[in-house]
């Protein structure tokens, strides 16, 4: 049983247990100091939570740095993947130490302004007439609970599609370059299977609703002239005969072999990130993505043109507003938010990402990349309906969203029945409604 | 007596010595055996270790290289930015340092810890003993998704939530290193233990001076198990630490797979370093894994 | 002496001197003093979170403001839950698959290293470092492997004339993907404890065999596989506890698509508890989750106990 080499002698055992012994009390003096560094208020930093590509994380650096300058108050970009952003906002709100800003989808957003105390009302940190400069549906966006705003929208976009022109071209196919000539449904199918065609068999196309951006789907929606909720958002009316017509026309797009199969709506596995690599020959997608497509895909010429229209046209309500949390440094940071979202720094901002400008007094953008192509965005833009962006107001917008990533997977991936599909939505919405208002 | 076997890995015996008898042919058999068993084995390890062997590659090769069809399979270049831009880009030198905080801190006190408790199971006797032993033993059958939220929400009461602290307490509560060290005291013998006591020490005191130089193995097992398991542990920090600065390794890892989309040659560079200082461990320490796992299996 | 001694331990004789009282208090305090941080760290972040668990269970909670009691509502909830069945059905099809895998490749690798071999030791330590990589890392680089489209697996597939398979498409794929990296990660580690096994059976019983002329094949099936029996049986509980417990790979490789087919309970559990915020759902999935791996657990004991008597 005696050991026949060990690896220490006794002292340098017990020196051991000893700084084990003082690490675990330094650790322990540690966390009764602000949290692991990253909790506010140590040195009036600001910190703000939110995930971003290179141009768009530098862009808020550079709102950042200029705040700095003016009103010496540093702040902390505390950057997270896209999925784990909300996730770790959660936890840190449970855990009583939010950050005191965050970056939040319009879609999620209704969650935290419909809960009491989390978000802080930044009124007296607005100049007169701020409010008026905003489009009136995303000002009412970002109201609290009590009717006062708790943060800026700060920017928008949506989708539109982007498509490999030499492939395009070799179909013969005319890209239409209005919107009032934007493809009808069956155009589109019809142009997709000739741009089949003339490519050797490959996929011409797939669509940006992967994960998160389940609820993209929706522009299909309300292209075929439907909605989520009525007008008051009591009701769920997802299962009507457009929410028919658009999942089967949606589904058909896989069965009929146009829809490249490896994207499907669960995974992240996103079209723009192949569409360099030359497969699939045009996707939906945002303009947010036009910087790094510009970066990647530069082996081919390529073009956006408008998602297609069926009794109406329609796009998505992309973009993102930042929110000020109730904590300690909460008036800093309202200031800082509304700073943000100031006209100047608005279009600086919107410029060197791509996205579009929610003030109507930002205008005559000079786009960083593809400028070009960004009048197709902006048009698009127009497009958002009302329906839409007040559905996505809703506390539970975010389990609509969870509800379509399962329902679409199934119908997309599995070949689930159109009826049942939507019959499984209508009744995943309506519980959570129910939860909610209970 | 048979001449061919069913399957060329066949063994007869446990690795000592051949059989007594060994005539030409016999020796010939068995080396041809002997043979077939080293190239079956190298054939299989090379299987195991080629995802390595591939990452390494990939680490060292740009995006667009290995993506193509007709990329070789041999490194062709020497690309160090993928390794160099990623490092200045990211705290990945925070995360790693909170993965080793983490780790040392966690060791000190398993090690503290499961020594003393494992003593007190085998050899001493209080109230309640085998009652607390079976159902501290009994939650290795729990796993970790039972708890967590109710762990979650018991580290925020206590105000641990993004701290080291938040990821280190509550893994103390592995029932792996009780079970193992109660395994090891029992097999102390109690001759020893009655020697001190006939010496006048008490039970305390036979602890430190009998017991404790006795427990080097022990404690050598135990450090290398509670080092590899929080160095690699993910969902309990995916958890408890929603602040990046806070990130540990694989948390870091996971980030990085978010951001770099396809850049994998990036991903596997910050990988690659990400696993080697547990490679490294391994490589110093490998006695003691093979050891420790050999003391649990062996009941 | 020695055995005297050793009695002595055992149990104090009858006659109970005030010095031998004393001492046995002695013994009970100290006992108790040097379990007390091991059971005090148990006895909080163990035993309390799976009381709370249970008391969650019961409620609907965000994670924001209080739970709110709902009685047994969870439970229906879950029954009448489709993800739910599917990810148990996920998990048990993952066990049933990869721990086979794992037992029968870490004996056959133990097998092989057994006998004396050139480079054995490399080649031990070669098969067991996938061990001590973190599953992160695994799942990384397997995503990076069975890509669809750039994946090296694929590459050698359509190298050697195989059809390509759509790893990330298909369901039964992605599944067997995953089953391919838990192996990887669990192979060593079989084959480590196997090895220990076999080192505990003594020459004579072989020599014997080969004393009787039983083929190679017949010795390992009526010899060494039954006089393996109680590393088997510790094997297959541990694989099967860490089995049910597979998350981090999962996270990296699939996100649990397609369609579902990779999502399993831990990822169902921390899904439905820490993104979609329903705490008291998700412990009521653990609740429901510990009483099937204790039903399993104590199915395996019996089983290896009737082995062992018989």
């Amino acid at each position: 049983m005696l050991p026949t080499r060990s690896p220490w002698s006794r002292r340098q055992f017990l020196g051991a247990l000893g700084a084990g012994a003082v690490g675990a009390g330094a650790l322990t003096g540690c966390s009764s100091s602000s949290g692991g560094g990253g909790g506010s208020g140590e040195d009036g930093a600001l910190t703000f939570t939110l995930w971003g590509g290179d141009e768009e994380l530098a862009a808020f650096q550079a709102v950042a740095d200029a705040f700095q300058q003016q009103e010496g108050v540093t702040v902390r970009l505390n950057q997270l993947p896209y999925p784990d952003v909300l996730p770790s906002v959660d936890s840190r709100i449970q855990a009583n130490d939010p950050p005191d800003l965050f970056r939040v989808s319009y879609i999620d957003l209704g969650r935290y302004t419909s809960l009491e105390g989390v978000l802080a009302d930044i009124s007296s940190a607005l100049p007169d007439g701020y409010a008026d400069a905003f489009t009136p549906a995303l000002w009412a966006a970002v109201q609290g609970a009590d009717g006062t705003p708790v943060g800026v929208p700060h920017h928008t976009d949506c989708s539109a599609m982007v498509y490999n022109a030499p492939a395009f071209a070799a179909a013969g196919v005319q890209v239409p370059t209005t919107l009032d000539t934007a493809w009808t449904w069956e155009e589109l199918q019809q142009v997709l299977t000739e741009v089949k065609g003339a490519n050797g068999g490959s996929y011409p196309v797939a669509m940006n609703w992967q994960a998160a951006g389940a609820y993209r789907w929706l522009s299909f929606l309300a292209q075929a002239g439907g909605s989520v909720f009525n007008d008051d958002l009591s009701q769920v009316t997802i299962a009507s005969d457009a929410g028919q017509r658009a999942l089967t026309w949606t589904q058909g797009l896989y069965t009929a072999g146009l829809h490249d199969p490896t994207f499907l709506v669960q995974a992240g596995n996103y079209p723009d990130e192949a569409f360099p690599a030359g497969s699939p020959l045009s996707i939906a997608t945002g303009d947010f993505n036009l910087p790094s497509l510009v970066t990647s895909a530069t082996s081919f010429e390529w073009g956006a043109t408008y998602l297609p229209r069926d009794v109406a046209a329609a796009t998505d309500l992309g973009g993102n507003a930042v929110v000020v949390t109730n904590g300690p440094n909460a008036e800093a940071a309202a200031k800082f938010a509304v700073f943000l979202a100031d006209a100047q720094n608005m279009k600086s901002f919107c410029e060197a990402t791509t996205v579009l400008p929610t003030r109507t007094d930002v205008t005559d953008l000079a786009y960083a990349v593809r400028p070009d192509l960004m009048p197709v965005f902006v048009e698009q833009a127009t497009t958002i309906p009302e329906s839409l962006v007040t559905a996505s107001t809703s506390p539970v917008f975010t389990q609509v969203n969870q509800a379509l990533q399962q329902g679409l997977e199934s119908a997309f991936a599995s070949g689930a029945g159109v009826d049942e599909t939507l019959q499984g939505l209508q009744t995943a919405i309506e519980q959570a409604l129910e939860q909610q208002q209970a | 007596m048979t001449s061919t076997s069913a399957r060329p890995r066949a063994v007869t015996g446990p690795g000592r010595s051949a059989p007594a008898r060994a005539t030409p042919s016999r020796r010939g058999a068995e080396r041809r055996m002997t043979g077939w068993r080293l190239t079956t084995a190298v054939v299989l390890a090379a299987v195991v270790i080629f995802p390595l062997y591939w990452m390494a590659v990939t680490a060292l090769s740009s995006p667009g290289a290995l993506t193509r069809p007709d990329a070789a399979v041999y490194p062709t270049e020497l690309r160090w930015e993928n390794f160099t831009r990623p490092l200045e880009q990211f705290p990945f030198l925070r995360w790693a340092a909170n993965s080793l905080t983490i780790a040392v801190v966690s060791v000190a006190l398993t090690v503290v810890i499961n020594l003393a408790a494992g003593y007190a199971f085998a050899k001493l006797d209080f109230p309640l003993k085998n009652v607390l032993f079976l159902a501290i033993v009994g939650t290795l059958m729990v796993p970790v998704q039972v708890v967590m939220v109710a762990q979650f929400n018991l580290v925020v009461d206590l105000g641990l939530v993004n701290t080291p602290t938040g990821v280190v307490l509550p893994r103390l509560a592995e029932a792996f290193g009780l079970f193992l060290a109660r395994q090891f005291m029992d097999a102390v013998p109690d001759e020893l233990l009655e020697a001190a006591r006939v010496d006048g020490a008490g039970a305390l005191r036979t602890f430190v001076a009998i017991v404790l130089p006795l427990s080097k193995p022990l404690v050598a097992v135990l450090v290398i198990f509670t080092f590899m398991w929080r160095w690699n542990e993910f969902i309990w920090p995916l958890i408890v630490l929603p602040d990046p600065d806070a990130f540990t390794l694989p948390l870091g890892l996971r980030f990085l797979q978010q951001q770099f989309g396809n850049d994998y040659g990036s991903l596997m560079a910050m990988s690659l370093l990400s696993i080697l200082p547990m490679l490294l461990v391994f490589a110093l320490f490998q006695r003691y894994f093979v050891e420790g796992v050999a003391r649990t299996g062996l009941r | 002496m020695a055995v005297v001694g050793a009695a002595a331990l055992e149990q104090p004789p009858r006659v109970q001197r005030p010095g031998r009282r004393s001492r046995r208090r002695g013994e009970a305090l100290a006992g108790l003093g040097l379990a007390a941080p091991a059971l005090a760290v148990f006895a909080v972040f163990m035993f309390v979170p799976l009381v709370m668990t249970a008391y969650y269970s019961l409620t609907r909670y965000t994670g924001f403001g209080d739970p709110r009691f709902q009685g047994v509502e969870n439970f229906t909830q879950i029954f009448g839950d489709p993800l739910f069945w599917r990810s148990l059905a996920n998990t048990a099809v993952f066990t049933v698959v990869s721990v086979p895998l794992s037992v029968f490749g870490g004996l056959g690798l133990a097998l092989l290293l057994n006998r004396a071999l050139p480079g054995r030791g490399l080649l031990r330590a070669l098969f067991y470092v996938p061990v001590v990589i973190s599953a992160v890392s695994a799942g990384i680089i397997a995503r990076w492997i069975f890509n669809e489209n750039f994946g090296i697996a694929n590459r050698l597939l359509s190298g050697v004339g195989l059809p390509e398979v759509g790893w990330q498409t298909s369901g039964p794929a992605a599944l067997a993907s995953v089953v391919a990296v838990q192996v990887w990660t669990s192979l060593g580690f079989a084959m480590v404890v196997y090895l220990a096994g076999l080192q505990g059976i003594s020459g004579e019983v072989y020599e014997a065999a080969a004393l009787d002329g039983a083929s190679r094949w017949r010795v390992l099936r009526s010899i060494t596989w039954p006089l393996l029996g109680p590393t088997t049986f510790f094997i297959l509980v541990y694989m099967v506890i860490t089995s049910f417990q597979v998350f981090d790979i999962v996270v990296i490789m699939t996100g649990g698509g397609p369609a579902n087919a990779t999502t399993f309970l831990v990822n169902y559990a921390y899904d439905t508890g820490f993104q979609q915020r329903r705490q008291g759902y998700a412990a009521a999935l653990g609740v429901v989750l510990f009483v099937i791996v204790m039903v399993l657990t104590l199915l395996q004991w019996r089983v290896g106990r009737r082995r062992e008597v018989a």
